[in-house]
């Protein structure tokens, strides 16, 4: 072995199977800076974003060559993370109007972006550089859809930055990705195969192994499956509740991982394709319904779980089947082996699931909150859609009077965890009072006054002080920091505009038919009173 | 300056300050970018090819595993040099 001290060039001669000898010869010092240099780069990426400006494109062409150096994971490793977090500062630049998207081409700095990206997961060895790489796919096009036009829901169907996402990348991103899948699923089970055939290792720490090696396959695969979800965002129709992708998705991926759903397959798996069909049907528009007949049981089943992420996702899918399908709902039969005389709708059961699981002695403990709030939602968009109120004053009212339910779903408001929850759920509360929802608006039977009028008002003061969104999922308290009424077309609300300007005319109409209690407003939160005192001086 | 310095403490203290300092550092960036893309594009010298008739083999480090695990090379490293 030998080594040049100012070139940093190594060597060795090694003797391979067969008697041959070879010398390799590499310049380790040179990794050692690209490494290095790579890592700065990602770190300064992470650091600036889109401050980076001019310095963003020279970048970007560099790091495509990086995302493949044959040489070094942790060149690999750095090279794909970075290219994400640069695409993602690129689109915040063209956005914000210091740059075409023309003039930067970012088409072609997104086809190329995804196809080196590709490249290097392909031929990945390295468990850590793989994951990296597929993160940075799925941010690419996360990145992408959250260009788009906000609508006041939350969705983004719309005005993204690059204008068409070709046929051909889609289909070739789809075969690539199921052969991904694949190959990890085979990985998968090697590891379980071979753990398990080991004598040499005891019980206890096949079973360690085991869990951590699988951890490993399936950390990748759930971001592998999560961008067959990102792929369906970015095919919403924008004029109608079509999707382009779903077609792609009946012949290819819902075969591939259909089975997947059953409760006898791993948790992990059950909640990556659980969480996939809830892409499905919160983007995948009016084709995505057909699915809901055979997910629904399962997903009444899972809301059991033991296991909070799966029991979280499908709660989450549920409400969503509210807001999305409801025709569908109605006509979903539940199948009994008995006669279908009497075949009713899930309605009831989705209900009952909801308060169920709304009531829980611990339904507001850290590891549940996610599963309540969820099914908050869905109790909210049962209320808010008129088209589901026969079925809630039948069937419903029987075993949950609507009043109750009333009471309880505005207790829990507004809700925190979930951007896109907390915008639907406002707009729902808005529609129903704009709509002297006779329910919403009863009286005491001794006081005469309004039941709830306290509580929305409590739920309007606490939304509106929310006024900063720290990306997607999240809504970052500020208590203090309220949003003046010059202030509604701020870009960092977390609700729309519109949205707000409904709930100061709703305000300002409460006011005037002096239906706010002084007495009561003091007992709310401090940031609430403030926020309520700001609008209703 | 010693590039090994620069690469190892330099440009990493800068992207820990830019982190701390986000808008203010961007008037250093037309210092540190040009060694930093220079640095990142460098070409790796590689090569392997058969060892002349005098030469021994030598002790192959641990480590030449960890460089040589690439899609073109793994199989005959991981295979004959363990």
């Amino acid at each position: 072995m030998s080594r040049d001290e100012d070139t940093g060039i190594e060597s060795a001669v090694i003797s391979l199977a067969g008697g041959s000898r070879k010398r390799i010869t590499l310049n380790t010092h040179s990794i050692q800076q690209k490494t290095q240099a790579t890592q700065v780069v990602y770190e300064l990426s992470e650091a600036l974003g889109s401050l980076l400006g001019d310095y963003i494109l020279p970048t970007i062409e560099s790091l495509y060559a990086l995302t493949v150096e044959k040489h070094s994971t942790d060149i690999r490793y750095s090279a794909a993370l970075s290219l994400s977090k640069l695409f993602s500062a690129l689109l915040e630049v063209i956005r914000s109007g210091r740059l075409s998207a023309t003039t930067a081409n970012v088409s072609e700095i997104f086809h190329k972006s995804l196809l080196y990206l590709m490249e290097a997961l392909k031929n990945e060895p390295d468990h850590a550089a793989r994951f990296a790489q597929a993160e940075a796919i799925r941010d690419l096009l996360d990145a992408v859809y959250l260009s788009g036009v906000e609508e006041v829901d939350g969705n983004r169907k719309q005005g993204y930055v690059i204008p068409t996402f070709p046929e051909t990348l889609t289909k070739q991103i789809v075969s690539f990705l199921l052969m991904e899948c694949a190959e990890c699923l085979i990985r998968r089970n090697k590891v379980q195969e071979s753990i398990a055939g080991n004598e040499a290792l005891d019980q206890e720490d096949k079973l360690q192994q085991q869990e951590e090696r699988v951890e490993e396959e399936d950390e990748v695969l759930t971001v592998l499956i999560d961008i067959f979800g990102h792929l369906i965002k970015l095919h919403q129709d924008p004029s109608s509740s079509g999707n382009s992708f779903m077609g792609v998705f009946d012949q290819t991926i819902a075969p591939a991982f259909s089975t997947y759903l059953s409760a006898d397959q791993p948790i992990s798996m059950q909640r990556m394709i659980c969480c996939l069909l809830d892409d499905v049907i919160e983007f995948g528009g009016d084709a995505s319904f057909k699915y809901i007949p055979s997910i629904l049981p399962v997903y009444l089943m899972n809301s059991q779980s033991e296991d909070h992420l799966l029991k979280q996702c499908c709660m989450y899918g549920l409400a969503m089947m509210v807001y999305k399908a409801p025709q569908t709902l109605l006509s979903t039969q539940i199948v009994t082996s008995s006669s279908s005389s009497n075949a009713s709708n899930y309605i009831a059961p989705m209900v009952s699931c909801f308060v169920t699981t709304i009531l829980h002695p611990e339904a507001f403990e850290e590891d549940n909150i996610g599963i309540t709030e969820n099914a908050v939602f869905g109790l909210v968009n049962f209320l808010t859609n008129p088209i589901y109120r026969d079925e809630l004053q039948t069937s419903v009212a029987q075993h949950f009077p609507l009043l109750d339910i009333y009471g309880l779903v505005l207790k829990k408001l507004p809700l925190k965890s979930d951007a896109v929850e907390v915008k639907i759920t406002t707009i729902g509360l808005c529609s129903l009072i704009e709509s002297n929802d006779p329910l919403l608006f009863t009286k005491h039977p001794v006081n005469h006054e309004f039941v709830f009028v306290p509580e929305i008002l409590r739920i309007f003061g606490d939304v509106l002080s929310h006024n900063q969104s720290s990306g997607k999922g999240a809504v970052e308290a500020s208590p203090l920091s309220i949003t003046a009424v010059g202030d509604v077309n701020n870009n960092n609300s977390i609700l729309p505009a519109v949205t707000q300007q409904r709930m100061l005319m709703i305000l300002s109409q409460f006011q005037q038919a002096q239906m706010i209690s002084k007495g009561k407003v003091q007992e709310f939160p401090l940031h609430v009173q403030s926020v309520l005192r700001h609008y209703c001086q | 300056m010693d590039a090994d310095v620069t690469f190892e403490y330099i440009l990493p203290a800068c992207a820990r300050i830019a982190k701390a300092i986000k808008h203010d550092f961007l008037q250093y960036l037309p210092l540190i970018y040009p060694p930093l893309l220079a640095g990142a594009n460098q070409e790796i010298q590689f090569s392997f090819e058969d060892a002349d008739d005098d030469e021994k083999v030598g002790e192959v480090r641990r480590t030449m595993n960890v460089l040589f695990t690439t899609s073109e090379l793994k199989f005959e490293f991981l295979t004959d040099v363990s």
